[in-house]
């Protein structure tokens, strides 16, 4: 084989260098120099794309992908950049400068794929293993893991695995408080899986992502963005913008939403408004309401023996549903809520003269005695005379 | 061959085919460029070289371009339908002319290389390419248009026709529109006939490729420049009806003024002028480098190169003054500032060469061999040789033989290879949002506004008749159960007592479905809060009559029942 083609041979298949400090040749090294002494990023490029097709496999790739970088970076260029720190990662996966530029880089990038998320973790975890004991390092070791929690927030969202999105989120704000394109993103991951309990804390953040200014604020076109978003929900979710200003005021005293930190959902809104309407136009009905909704609650036991049966119940109306037994009744079952089913008995005591019609409406007052909730039934004990309504003669017998 | 369609009539043609065909959220970048010098009478040196000139700048700035060299009037009015074919409402069309322009009666024309003299101006007219056409066909197609003429040169044809030369005002120009002439209205501007590019084009051309400038600052350097160059002769104008910001490189951030990335740009610049020893300038720029404390490897690299530049600048000026024994030292001290400077090496030995400093001479070619190009030990070798006979140091170092270049590593200052340069990340990431416009988007699509609340009346639920029981499309039917009309029916003829309600909330991606309730319909649109008498209902959904799911539920007082429609 002649010498110049064997050469040729050991250049293409990455040789060891021929000159020292890794240069293959002058050439090589002349063409660095271009590249320091050419100002224009572009012409940079130009000059890095020759290197790289004459030198593919230079010891110096990586520092020629650090150039690129660098030439990259001046133009603006997110993609060029991104691809570069992509090619340093899968040359060399532990690749510090790759890392940290993917690092930087993914959130956001423009064709995301699973293999770009793969390799962004990858870089994020190298970031928060050991890191070499040079001052440089060492001193930008909590920013470094600061970023890496950042992006593996960012992966974590855009896999759709919420819980783990949540947790690096958490990790950065608490590190950063008052880092607004975390609450957003945190804010849009718990949005994003469209559960109630999850856009009360949701709202806070982005109401806080569009009301925090100064350091760590985000620009004001994604303020803008992120203020009209946390509208929309809390429009959905609340049913009108009432207390959204007081909410984004209030964001702005801590990071995450306090644990006791509630809005009313617009399905609640409408059911207090409809009680409170019912107060309004039935104050007897919505009386009963309440005393049949604690009854049926959690602590309804302790409410019937503390506060219901202690004292005489308010006068309340129903409609009789059947009268036993028919002559002189002594029991009364009533429907209260407007259904057919009976939910209070009266004990009456002495006994009715006659029984009145189903649909009668009567008004009573008397003493709770006991209540049983399946099916729903509340006993009361009253007096003849505490009821008023009942008729005045017994129906006529149907024919 | 086939009979080709008339161009005025294509280009007619081309402005009435609907310009939102080709929208696009971001736009395209499209430019058309013209590069003639082929005139029969009077021909041009530089305008094809300004157009090429030109097209790599706007390509290497993401343009489409389509470029045409020495066009007659056929080939310009068919590049010209074919440029504006491509226009869409979101797009930036760009035009650049380089060659021979002039104005009848006011009115722009460029002349095309076929230009042959003409008896009356209103031939001169058809023999040339109209720029009111151009600027009419540009009206409203694309989002902004950019028209660039180089074409105000010194013209005889214009003499010969009895025209005046230089190039009109334009007039009736469309919205969102930036026009730059290479010399003001009525004047003339130079080919520059020693150079490969017109001044005007050269200086274009380089300042579009550099970042983060708009087009206004691009021509306010092209003006100085120009004007400096031609001391005065010629100064680019411009006028705009711009409403927003473009850039040919857009800057990391949009918004410039507060840009942390400004002192980069500035050292960019910096060096940019160092490259072209415009000294003055680029230590100005790395002095405001200095200002701003960017911190960081920029500020020690701005630090660094400041007395470099300084030394740099003192140094040609004591040269230019003949002090050579002055200026030795400098490129000198300039290059242990920089001992990758060769240009400063050797300057330096020319300076101590006319200042008969030999030794100090051998030892910057002994510099110059130790880090120089190939071409530069080359050359310093020669010198070596030459001097040799007279130096006999020369000759030693001559013999002693090339070393091996220096590493990667000391050759480019400000960057530590293998380190990121951590604050020039910290200022992308401030300057540098990530983008959030589909997730937003589609979050707001996933919350839609409030449901509507219908409140059923009991006279619907007396309504028997199901007017859309035909209706092929989607539905939503709401019954009542016997029990529900019974009570409201035992409620309607009772004695105004009030009636009692609960909700059922139909849900699912905002979409046009119409809701019957018993039979009539109560809303066209989903979500919706129905408003119920408190009983049972039955909830179906049909398509095209057919039941396709069914469900049951109790609507109790102030209850809350939610039903999500999938249409």
């Amino acid at each position: 084989m002649k010498p110049a083609i064997l050469c040729g041979v050991l250049l293409a298949a990455g040789a060891a260098p021929i000159l020292a400090a890794g240069w293959t040749d002058r050439g090589e090294y002349d063409l660095a120099l271009a590249i320091r002494v050419e100002a224009a990023p572009q012409k940079q490029l130009a000059l890095l794309d020759q290197w790289k097709s004459r030198y593919p496999h230079s010891a110096l790739r990586q520092a020629r992908r650090e150039l690129y970088l660098a030439a990259y970076y001046s133009l603006g260029d997110r993609v060029g950049m991104l691809d570069t720190a992509q090619e340093m990662l899968t040359d060399q996966r532990d690749d510090l400068v790759g890392a940290y530029w993917g690092v930087t880089l993914i959130p956001g990038a423009k064709n995301p794929s699973r293999e770009l998320w793969d390799i962004g973790e990858a870089a994020a975890n190298r970031l928060l293993a050991p890191l070499p004991a040079g001052g440089e390092w060492q001193k930008e070791k909590d920013s470094l893991a600061w970023l890496a929690h950042r992006v593996l927030g960012w992966i974590q969202w855009q896999r759709g695995n919420y819980p783990a999105a949540e947790a690096e989120f958490a990790t950065c704000l608490a590190k950063d408080p008052k880092n607004a394109e975390i609450s957003a993103w945190f804010g849009m991951a718990l949005a994003d899986q469209k559960s109630p309990e999850k856009v009360v804390p949701a709202l806070w953040l982005l109401a806080r992502a569009g009301s925090l200014k100064g350091e760590g604020a985000l620009p004001d076109e994604q303020r803008r963005q992120m203020n009209g978003l946390a509208e929309r929900i809390y429009i959905s979710y609340h049913g009108s913008t009432d207390g959204l200003d007081r909410l984004r005021s209030e964001s702005l005293a801590s990071a995450v939403s306090p644990a006791d930190f509630r809005i009313e959902s617009a399905a609640a809104v409408a059911a207090r408004k409809a009680d409170e309407e019912l107060r309004r136009t039935n104050p007897q009905l919505a009386t009963w309401m309440s005393i049949r909704k604690q009854l049926e609650g959690p602590d309804g036991d302790k409410y019937f023996a503390e506060t219901l049966r202690p004292a005489p119940l308010p006068k309340l109306k129903g409609s009789v549903i059947r009268c036993a037994p028919e002559r002189k009744p002594t029991e009364v079952g009533l429907g209260l809520s407007g259904g057919s089913a009976e939910e209070v008995v009266l004990m009456v005591h002495p006994a009715l003269p006659f029984a009145a019609v189903t649909g009668t409406e009567i008004e009573f007052e008397g003493m709770a005695d006991s209540y049983s909730r399946g099916p729903f039934r509340l006993t009361v004990k009253v007096d003849k005379e505490k009821i008023t309504g009942w008729p005045q003669k017994p129906a006529p017998h149907r024919r | 061959m086939p009979k080709r369609m008339p161009i005025l009539l294509l280009l007619f043609l081309v402005c009435l085919i609907p310009a939102a065909a080709s929208a696009q959220e971001e736009g395209k970048r499209i430019a058309l460029i013209f590069g003639n010098n082929a005139y029969s009478v009077s021909p041009l040196q530089n305008a094809v070289n300004d157009a090429r000139a030109i097209e790599k700048a706007l390509r290497d700035a993401g343009f489409k371009t389509i470029l045409r060299e020495n066009a007659n009037k056929t080939a310009m009015e068919e590049a010209t339908a074919e440029f504006l074919q491509q226009l869409g409402p979101d797009d930036t069309a760009l035009f650049f002319y380089a060659g021979h322009g002039i104005q009848i009666e006011n009115e722009n024309f460029l002349v095309p290389v076929d230009f042959e003299p003409a008896s009356s101006v209103i031939q001169a007219k058809f023999r040339c390419f109209s720029m009111a056409l151009l600027f009419d066909a540009l009206k409203n197609r694309p989002k902004r248009s950019i028209v660039i003429l180089d074409a105000c040169r010194s013209n005889p044809m214009a003499k010969e026709n009895a025209l005046e030369s230089g190039l009109a005002q334009p007039q009736n120009v469309g919205k969102e529109t930036y026009i730059a002439f290479s010399t003001g209205p009525r004047q003339v501007a130079a080919d520059n006939p020693n150079g490969r590019n017109s001044w005007f084009s050269e200086a274009l051309a380089d300042m579009i490729a550099q970042p983060a400038l708009t087009i206004e600052e691009v021509m306010t350097r092209v003006r100085a420049r120009v004007t400096n160059e031609t001391e005065g002769r010629q100064t680019p104008w411009s006028q705009s009806s711009l409403t927003t910001k473009f850039y040919f490189h857009a800057p990391l951030n949009a918004n410039a003024e507060n840009d942390p990335t400004m002192a980069e740009k500035w050292m960019e610049e910096a060096r940019r002028r160092e490259q072209r020893e415009e000294w003055d300038q680029a230590i100005d720029l790395v002095n405001r480098v200095l200002q701003r404390k960017p911190g960081g490897t920029l500020e020690e690299l701005a630090a660094a190169d400041l007395p470099y530049m300084v030394a740099r600048r003192d140094a040609q000026k004591r040269y230019d003054a003949s002090d050579f024994s002055a200026a030795a030292e400098l490129f000198n001290k300039a290059l242990d500032l920089d001992p990758f400077s060769i240009e400063a090496a050797f300057r330096g030995v020319d300076s101590y060469l006319l200042n008969d400093g030999l030794p100090e001479a051998v030892r910057l070619l002994h510099a110059i061999r130790v880090r120089g190009t190939s071409a530069a030990i080359e050359k310093a070798n020669t010198m070596l040789k030459e001097l040799a006979p007279v130096f006999p140091e020369a000759g030693q170092e001559l013999n002693a033989g090339v070393p091996d270049p220096p590493p990667i590593e000391q050759l480019f200052r400000g960057l530590h290879f293998g380190v990121p340069d951590f604050d020039a990340g910290r200022r992308y990431l401030q300057s540098s949002p990530v983008e959030l416009s589909r997730q937003t988007k589609e979050l707001g699509a996933a919350f839609p506004p409030p449901a509507t609340v219908v409140a059923v009346t009991p006279d619907a639920v007396a309504e028997e008749h199901n007017p859309l029981a035909a209706d092929n499309g989607f539905r939503v039917e709401v019954i009542p159960t016997a029990a529900t009309r019974d009570l409201a029916i035992r409620r309607v003829a009772d004695s105004g007592q009030p009636q009692e309600f609960g909700f059922v909330k139909l849900v699912g991606a905002e979409a046009q479905v119409p809701v019957i309730f018993n039979g009539k319909a109560i809303a066209q649109q989903l979500p919706v809060n129905l408003q119920l008498p408190i009983g049972q209902y039955e909830i179906r959904l049909i398509r095209e009559g057919q039941i396709t799911a069914q469900q049951t539920v109790d609507v109790t007082a102030n209850g809350v029942n939610v039903i999500t429609v999938k249409p």
